[in-house]
């Protein structure tokens, strides 16, 4: 049985994005909101991440994951918002969405569908690490989802990564009785806050081995150990462990986004987007993880309020779709967000992170030979966060060339 | 205690493809089977780790029983998937050739087609390769059509044998593993690792890597196998527009080549590589055969290498010295060997099951088919083009649970993973389930749903949890 509704947004994904989308739209007078999640929980990441720290941007207090993404959800319900879950978007197409659940085939033709599907780590296969296929190993994700339905995680680990998220599963495999034996990354240093190295080696007694990576994993059965390349040397050794968690390495969930049909940006590999989350298709928006992957559930939530904001002023005229000034950014900056820069659209920021670590100190942003904007980096270290106030936007001539944004010293 | 001796008709050691094929054949007839095998499912090792292609034989040895059972196997095989619902895809296949020795070689390979009664197979110009491939690679020169090769559903093929061998009341024990032989009177008793004993009129030695082992158990020694590993990449579903059928290399002199192929479960497969190896349970990718892989397919079809690789996985065929099947029969010893199954034995593996009944009827066992199944076995709709469950409006207003789509990677629902869990031979490992459902063998690899999933099968009594079930 099909049946056809029709609300006026549908948001799919009810993570920080999405339900703070919905929220936002409920606050400034939008009725039929609806927000689908596949999962049988809303939520999204924050959920499985049982640690202090969320909240802080946009709830004004610090909270654990799973506290937070209850309050997201409570937000949203509270303000009328219909979170449907267990219910999954199967198709995108001439403004209709198909959803699929234990209710049945279900196809809406809302006005605008936002698009919050987020990101996930790449799991061992995308990471391309040979070796013997024993169990044991596992993304940052299946560790904190295996902690929780309380099922064994192994007893000595070696992370792949040295991000926010690495720290996190230290964290938790350190609190779960495990020991981390190593914690491997490819860059020079870490990538999480500073100190977060002292404090690994110092209370999560986890020795952070830079510029070195896993070329193998050894283990028929079960895990064993894994084979680490210092890099300048490549020298090997192995290390014995029954546990890889591989952490980071962030992909967008971005299937729905390119069966529909949306211009791609080759650098986020989410669809391209300007800063009130327009896509190539004018029904369709696109915003958090999904286009920026990744960024804090903070950041997430914010610009879920800002796309609302934008869309609701915008609701009244028909829909249209991203027609800024393309954003490129040349290495070792490895994406930026938004990839169309739109002077009627202004960004609180531009946000962008680095592929590799850099010695360089700025980043500059140009449209042909002038100079749009500069500012300091914080940091030169590649998957974290850095931003440039967004009012370089409002200075792209709209009808100019393609901007760059590169690092420099 | 001794452990109690059972005795069969026939006791078909190996449950591979061709195992469980022969099982399911033999069980028809009338004859009481017993189908062995050390791991812990059908289908659990060279089978599983295959191509998947439905071969049409064209460049099999002319002459050879290979070519005679890959023909028949096609035929076989096609009609069996099609009347139990198990995906195949009739998309064909290209060879391309990328230089000058391989354009010259594809008037041969047509040529070996037509000695293998296969009719249909037509060089076509450089300008049509492109036309029908435009993704190819720059550089790709005439190719050789080849319509009737299909792609497949390779773990349901095993599993569907093995089922209409279980319902016919043959024996299926897994996870035992024949230690040695005796005879006894006119009987051979099978000694398993568990110190049971089991006694058969006649053996059937289906035992892939293994069968030379058997085969000198029963003191033969008219071949030896070489495990000869294949690497495989398995691409994300975003891929499989990129081509239109399987593309196969031109093999010449120096190198056998790779291919790109489509998957029924809608996956693009990389592969294979071939090295001998002497370790037959060495199963493990290395960086060298990625990176060789990875060269291959950039320069067939460029595009792929920005896709994600979903799975890597190596499957190791049974090659012997021998360049064709090394099928005995020894009458006197009620005896077969069921030896050196190249990467066709999925296709043959029906025919090869017929061969072996005629084998047995010379010998004076009456291996006529006797019993019919009461129904047609019907297998779990796995295939991309196939309506699946989570799909199917109709069967989830029947039961909700088909909707509740437990992995989003795959879309498979959780009516699905109860159906596999609660079924005739339900799965003894995760990887079992996954060859059953497809659960946890998308993009993310079981990130989303692998707890959720375990979670099920505990609550089915199964502990499927590869890292153990409780602290």
């Amino acid at each position: 049985m099909v049946e056809v509704t029709e609300p006026t947004v549908v948001i799919v994904g009810a993570g920080p994005t999405g339900l703070s989308a919905a929220a936002e739209l409920r606050r400034l007078g939008v009725h039929g909101v609806v927000v689908v999640e596949r999962d049988k929980e809303p939520g999204g990441i924050p959920r499985f991440t049982d640690h202090q720290g969320f909240g802080i941007q946009d709830l004004r207090r610090s909270m654990t994951g799973p506290r937070y993404a209850t309050s997201l959800v409570r937000q949203a319900t509270a303000l009328g918002v219909d979170v449907r879950c267990a219910v999954t978007a199967t198709k995108l197409a001439d403004g209709s969405v198909e959803l699929a659940g234990p209710a049945g085939i279900e196809v809406v033709r809302p006005r605008v569908t936002i698009l919050a599907t987020g990101a996930r780590e790449r799991p061992r296969s995308a990471r391309l690490i040979p070796g013997d296929r024993g169990a044991g190993v596992m993304t940052t994700g299946q560790l904190q989802q295996r902690a929780m339905a309380d099922r064994p995680l192994g007893r000595r680990a070696v992370i792949v990564g040295a991000e926010h998220v690495s720290y996190s599963a230290a964290m938790l495999l350190r609190h779960q009785g495990a020991s981390v034996v190593a914690m491997v990354t490819e860059q020079p240093g870490h990538q999480s806050v500073a100190g977060a190295d002292i404090v690994g080696r110092m209370w999560l007694k986890a020795p952070l081995m830079t510029a070195t990576k896993v070329v193998e994993i050894i283990g028929r059965r079960r895990v064993e150990g894994v084979v680490l390349e210092e890099m300048s040397t490549k020298r090997r050794r192995r290390v014995d462990a029954d546990t890889v968690v591989l952490s980071g390495d962030w992909i967008p969930d971005n299937e729905l986004a390119r069966r529909s049909g949306l211009e791609m940006d080759p650098m986020t590999r989410g669809p391209l987007v300007d800063a009130s989350g327009r896509t190539s298709t004018s029904s369709i928006l696109a915003g958090g993880n999904l286009v920026h992957p990744v960024e804090t559930a903070g950041t997430c939530s914010l610009e879920g309020r800002l796309l609302a904001r934008a869309l609701a002023a915008g609701l009244a005229d028909d829909p249209r779709s991203a027609t800024g000034v393309r954003l490129h950014v040349r290495a070792p900056v490895a994406w930026a967000w938004p990839g169309r820069l739109d002077p009627t659209a202004v960004p609180p920021h531009v946000l962008f992170q680095l592929s590799t670590t850099t010695t360089a100190r700025h980043a500059v942003m140009r449209q042909g030979t002038r100079v749009l904007g500069t500012t300091r980096l914080r940091h030169g270290r590649p998957g974290r966060s850095l931003r440039i106030p967004g009012t370089v936007a409002a200075s792209v001539d709209p009808g100019g060339e393609d901007v760059t944004l590169e690092v420099e010293s | 205690m001794r452990p109690a001796i059972t005795e069969h008709d026939v006791a078909v050691i190996g449950a591979g493809v061709v195992g469980c094929a022969i099982a399911r054949r033999l069980e028809r007839a009338g004859l009481d089977v017993v189908l062995l095998d050390a791991r812990g499912d059908v289908g659990d090792g060279t089978s599983k780790a295959n191509t998947a292609i439905l071969h049409t034989g064209f460049d099999t040895v002319p002459g050879s029983l290979e070519s005679t059972l890959v023909t028949t196997g096609y035929k076989l095989l096609a009609e069996h998937a099609a009347s139990a619902g198990i995906a195949v895809e009739p998309c064909g296949a290209l060879l391309v050739a990328w230089d000058e020795e391989q354009d010259a070689a594809l008037g041969d390979i047509r040529d070996k087609a037509i000695a293998n009664g296969y009719l249909d197979a037509a060089i076509i110009d450089a300008d049509e390769v492109v036309r029908r491939e435009p993704h190819l690679g720059p550089g790709s020169r005439r190719g050789l059509e080849v319509p009737g090769e299909s792609i497949i559903d390779p773990w349901s093929v095993s599993l569907s044998f093995a089922i209409e061998a279980l319902r016919g009341g043959a024996t299926i024990a897994l996870g035992r593993e024949v230690r040695g032989v005796e005879a006894v009177g006119d009987v051979h008793q099978l000694l398993l690792d568990d110190g049971a004993t089991l006694r058969a009129r006649w053996t059937i030695n289906v035992g892939g890597l293994r069968s030379d082992e058997i085969h000198r158990m029963f003191g033969h020694h008219s071949f030896t196998v070489t495990p000869r590993r294949g690497q495989l990449l398995v691409f994300d579903k975003l891929a499989r527009p990129l081509l239109n059928e399987i593309l196969l290399p031109v093999p010449t002199e120096r190198t056998k080549g790779v291919l790109v192929s489509p998957t029924v479960f809608g996956n693009v497969l990389l592969g294979p590589t071939a090295e001998d190896l002497d370790d037959i349970g060495d199963t493990a990718s290395t960086e060298d055969g990625i990176a060789a892989l990875l060269d291959a397919g950039r320069r067939v079809l460029p595009a792929l290498l920005s896709e994600e690789v979903t799975a890597i996985y190596a499957g190791l065929r049974a090659a012997t010295e021998h360049r064709d099947f090394q099928i005995e029969s020894h009458p006197s010893e009620r005896y077969v060997c069921v030896g050196g199954i190249r990467s066709t034995g999925l296709t043959a593996s029906m025919a090869i099951a017929e061969h072996v009944a005629g084998l047995l009827a010379v010998a004076g066992e009456s291996t006529e088919h006797g019993r019919e199944l009461d129904a047609t076995i019907v297998m779990p709709p796995l295939g991309e083009t196939q309506r699946r469950p989570a799909r199917d409006a109709a069967l989830i207003e029947r039961n909700p649970a088909y909707g509740r789509i437990v992995c989003h990677c795959e879309q498979v629902s959780a009516g699905e993973v109860f159906d596999a869990l609660r079924s005739e031979l339900p799965p003894s490992d995760l990887d079992g389930l996954r060859r059953r459902t497809r659960a946890c063998n998308g993009r993310c690899q079981g990130f989303y749903c692998s707890t959720e999933i375990l979670a099920l099968a505990d609550a089915a009594g199964l502990d499927l949890d590869p890292l153990g079930w409780s602290r």
